[in-house]
């Protein structure tokens, strides 16, 4: 078999770049070891968790409601119905893939791809299916076979007491306490279903604080919150040890909490790993990193002249937008464009409540490579929208450059912060200056009206806010 | 901690370069993709960046150095040994290749934390000889330029350096039209004439007969040199000369209303000249060929990839225009176009000098008629055009003024004869002399 493009991963990097390449006329296939298109952002990532989220934020919401004298009874929740609703959705968003690549006379492949050399794919068939063909030959080729859950190696596997995100996005049970491994994104998001669901869930991390890397500030008013919803948060604390026990895990801490405690199940979210290996690297010029990333240049093109890599596999963030950009680029390179994939922002949203959300530069990284910044901080309890939802444990805040006055990066925390950093991203990409953002007029009132008035913040000067003026 | 930052691989045969320009100095700190040299090679002028940011602690080349791939230009002395993104050369479009895609050493992602970098640098280089590197002509980094994503990426396509580019949107954002117009101004920019008396280059001297410059041959001048003396040497050559009668050709020129092929593309008897030797060479597949003398061989390209001289400030360049036969005369036209602003500005890569079958050369925008042109080996024939000039014509038994296009065919005598040279000659003629049918052809 011969085809013009092949496209190894049906996620969203795999099957942006596959849709853009049919609708520019070439023949295309994408090769994926699942039945359903959609890779782990819709199958067991993105989609799912918000699905579940989404039902987090109501119950919450629910007991927000009390203080404003409207008391609903505790939610009585019916598992299989929740899993069903959640499965709903996946299955209506994958159906219009599957679709949307019929039309475009996208093959769609069910199989395994291993390469061959740099020209030729071995495909070998998934649960027992069959293949007209097990050799395919290749113009050019895309890897987009994304990553897969770390489990390290002290926990035990094949036990379904001790889960990764796949597992525990399928909602097994609801167990009577959790324990959360790994204060990043997807153990704070899936803790937070839990939690909302009834489990007592404890979260450890390893290092001094929760989402790492993240910019302290916007972390605090999550962590505020978690430290309510959540049996317990162990900061500077390993997981040393752990048994089965009776229905149950005994883990060991060490580091700043010390002992051992029994859960009913325990989450690993402690990272993801690129899917590099098994694919028949081997036999072809492609590198790989140590850490496992396919090496690629501004096109997303590896050492092997044919052979693309985009997504997770190619590199951080590993960002389903990330992906499907450099999907488009690897694509237009292939198709003789000028094309680099050097965005000045890639936005990252903590779907949490709060929401936690920033883009382009962040006080971190400006500290950290030493590039001059100031911060102009509007907090949301001097939002009037952010009163009359009662949430006004959120802030927003620009990271401009003193020189140029340009906003160089953005973060929010608050609820629907994910929804608000879209128009900062857009700022950041066209060098906007803070004075843009000010004199643009935002509604009133909305939460997205705090980045209009954070500007105002930097010049000293915001209606809603009043701060003693430091410089003329 | 201190990084060395020794020369990377810079394309297929390319071991060494001389510096023309040191564009740091020690103390200076740097940002990760800064180009710290300018280097000659063979074929090209290119800058070479530093992916490592930090302060420059130590410069090891001067100008005038010859550096070799691996050798240490510099030590960095970097806080946060990261390594930027190297932004990879703007190359030719690639569906061109689409058969033999160039071969690419990728850049290092930008998450990836510092391999020992020195430890890479190594490893790049003795890489190369399984998978040659692009040179790396660099784009400015221009994430930090007040230019949104629609106007970096139009930047991109039209090879627009977005740091020389002055915006005129609010607080000197550079906006689309800023791009449109700066790639505009550059096709219409002036040749630089050198102006009289000269001064030439070179360090001053005397000999027994008054004062002397003497001069280092530049990179590009040896190449010419070696390749000039390698064709003299080994062929045979003989020159035609004849004459096509272009005054239809003219008219229809001069019919096509400016600026219908594309802003700023002016169409020149170039493309035509292109397509009707691409035909003619279709039909005699000899001009097309070369001489494989040690297996005694003849070697047929089945491939039609038009060199073309292009005079340029530091001497001649032929570029090659890939697969010409089947492209339009519009498109020959926006190839040439390309070919000539690259050649201009140095901006190609060894690649596009490289797979030539047959080689033009336009004297015509300089001037005089006929010339005997050396062939470019290992191609076995070359066409001169010279100036298109009026001249008295008998036709039908009268004087008429007929617009006339000198040419000059030169053959390696060894694999071409006279008659079949003359033959090839002629069918370029005839191309040229009906307009029409060349326009018709497909």
């Amino acid at each position: 078999m011969d085809i013009e493009l092949v496209v190894i991963g049906g996620g969203p990097g795999g099957y942006a770049a596959a849709f853009l390449a049919a609708d520019l006329g070439m023949k295309v296939a994408i090769v994926d070891q699942e039945p359903r298109l959609g890779g782990v952002c819709l199958l067991r990532g993105c989609i799912p968790s918000k699905a579940l989220l989404h039902v987090t934020r109501v119950i919450a919401e629910t007991e927000e409601l009390k203080e404003w004298g409207v008391d609903y009874s505790k939610p009585a929740v019916e598992l299989n119905k929740l899993r069903a609703r959640k499965e709903k959705v996946i299955s209506i968003l994958t159906g219009g893939l599957k679709q949307l690549a019929a039309k475009r006379n996208v093959r769609v492949i069910h199989a395994r791809a291993q390469f061959r050399d740099g020209q030729t794919l071995r495909l070998s068939p998934v649960n027992g299916g069959t293949l007209e063909d097990n050799v395919l030959r290749f113009q050019r080729c895309i890897i987009a076979t994304g990553s897969r859950p770390v489990i390290p190696g002290l926990f035990p596997t094949g036990v379904d007491r001790i889960m990764d995100s796949t597992v525990a996005l399928d909602l097994p049970e609801i167990p009577d306490s959790l324990l959360v491994v790994g204060g990043g994104y997807i153990g704070l998001e899936m803790g937070m279903v839990y939690a909302s669901l009834g489990s007592r869930v404890t979260v450890v991390e390893m290092m001094d604080g929760l989402l790492p890397g993240v910019d302290r500030d916007l972390v605090r008013p999550l962590q505020k919150r978690l430290e309510g919803l959540f049996a317990a948060i162990y900061l500077n604390t390993k997981v040393a040890a752990v048994h089965l026990v009776d229905n149950g895990v005994e883990a060991t801490f060490e580091g700043a909490k010390t002992g051992t405690e029994r859960f009913s199940r325990v989450l690993v979210s402690v990272g993801r790993r690129p899917n590099s290996d098994n694919l028949g690297l081997e036999n072809t010029k492609v590198q790989v990193d140590s850490q496992g990333f396919i090496v690629v240049d501004a096109r997303r093109r590896t050492a092997e002249p044919a052979v693309y890599a985009i997504g997770d596999v190619a590199g951080q963030p590993m960002l389903a937008h990330k992906a499907a950009h450099e999907g488009k680029t690897a694509v237009e390179a292939i198709s003789g464009h000028k094309v680099a994939f050097e965005p000045r922002a890639i936005p990252a949203v903590v779907f949490t409540d709060p929401e936690i959300a920033w883009t382009g530069l962040t006080e971190t990284d400006a500290k950290r490579k030493g590039i001059p910044y100031e911060v102009a901080v509007f907090p949301w309890a001097a939002s009037g929208r952010a009163q009359a939802m009662g949430r006004t444990d959120g802030f927003t805040k620009w990271i401009i450059d003193p020189k140029t006055e340009r906003v160089m990066g953005c973060g929010i925390v608050g609820p629907s912060a994910g929804d608000l950093i879209g128009e900062a991203t857009l700022a950041v990409e066209m060098a906007a200056s803070a004075r843009d953002l000010a004199e643009t007029i935002h509604p009133h009132p909305t939460l997205c009206e705090t980045l209009g008035f954070a500007a105002e913040v930097f010049f000293g000067q915001a209606t809603d806010l009043y701060r003693p003026r430091k410089k003329d | 901690m201190p990084i060395e930052f020794a020369l990377p691989n810079l394309g297929e045969n390319v071991t060494s370069g001389d510096v023309i320009n040191v564009l740091v100095k020690e103390g200076d700190v740097i940002v990760g993709n800064q180009a710290v040299i300018e280097l000659e090679t063979d074929k090209a002028v290119v800058e070479i960046p530093c992916p490592y940011g930090g302060q420059v602690k130590k410069v090891l080349v001067k100008k005038g150095d010859t550096v070799k791939v691996g050798q240490t230009i510099l030590i960095v002395e970097s806080e946060v040994a990261e390594k930027a993104p190297v932004v990879s050369p703007a190359k030719g479009p690639e569906s061109q290749v689409a058969a033999a895609p160039p071969e690419e050493k990728p850049s290092p992602p930008p998450a990836a934390p510092t391999p020992p970098p020195v430890a890479a640098v190594t490893a790049a280089t003795t890489a190369t000889a399984v998978a040659p590197e692009p040179s790396p002509l660099v784009e400015v980094d221009s994430r930090l330029l007040p230019a949104g994503p629609a106007a970096r990426r139009l930047a991109r396509e039209l090879g627009v350096n977005l740091a020389t580019v002055q915006g005129t949107g609010r607080h000197g954002r550079i906006t689309v039209e800023d791009v449109q117009r700066a790639a505009q101004s550059r096709a219409e920019a002036p040749r630089v004439t050198i102006p009289s008396p000269v001064v030439p280059p070179g360090e001053p001297g005397q000999d027994s007969w008054g004062p002397i410059r003497r001069e280092k041959m530049s990179k590009i001048r040896k190449t010419i040199a070696a390749q000039m003396t390698r064709s003299w040497t080994t062929i045979p050559r003989v020159t035609n000369f004849d004459d096509a009668d272009v005054t239809d050709l003219e008219n229809l020129r001069k019919s096509v209303p400016p600026d219908f092929l594309g802003e700023g593309l002016k169409l020149t008897f170039m493309p035509f000249v292109m397509r009707a030797v691409s035909l003619a060479l279709r039909h005699h597949p000899l001009l097309n060929a070369s001489l494989d003398e040690e297996n005694e061989q003849i070697i047929y390209k089945e491939y039609i990839n038009l060199g073309i001289a292009v005079d340029t400030p530091r001497g001649l360049v032929v570029p090659v225009v890939r697969n010409a036969d089947q492209m339009t005369i519009p498109q020959l036209a926006r190839a040439l176009s390309e070919v000539a602003r690259k050649a201009r500005n140095v901006e190609f890569t060894v690649d596009e000098l490289r797979g030539g079958t047959f080689t033009i050369s336009n004297l015509g925008a300089v001037g005089g008629t006929y010339s005997t042109p050396i062939i470019n080996y290992p191609e076995v024939a070359i066409l001169l055009l010279g100036r298109s000039r009026w001249l008295p014509v008998v036709r039908d038994g009268q004087i008429v003024a007929r617009y006339m296009m000198p040419l000059s065919l030169s053959y390696d005598h060894r694999l071409v004869d006279g008659a079949a040279a003359a033959r090839f000659l002629n069918e370029i003629i005839d191309w040229l002399q009906n307009p029409g049918k060349l326009l018709l052809v497909s």
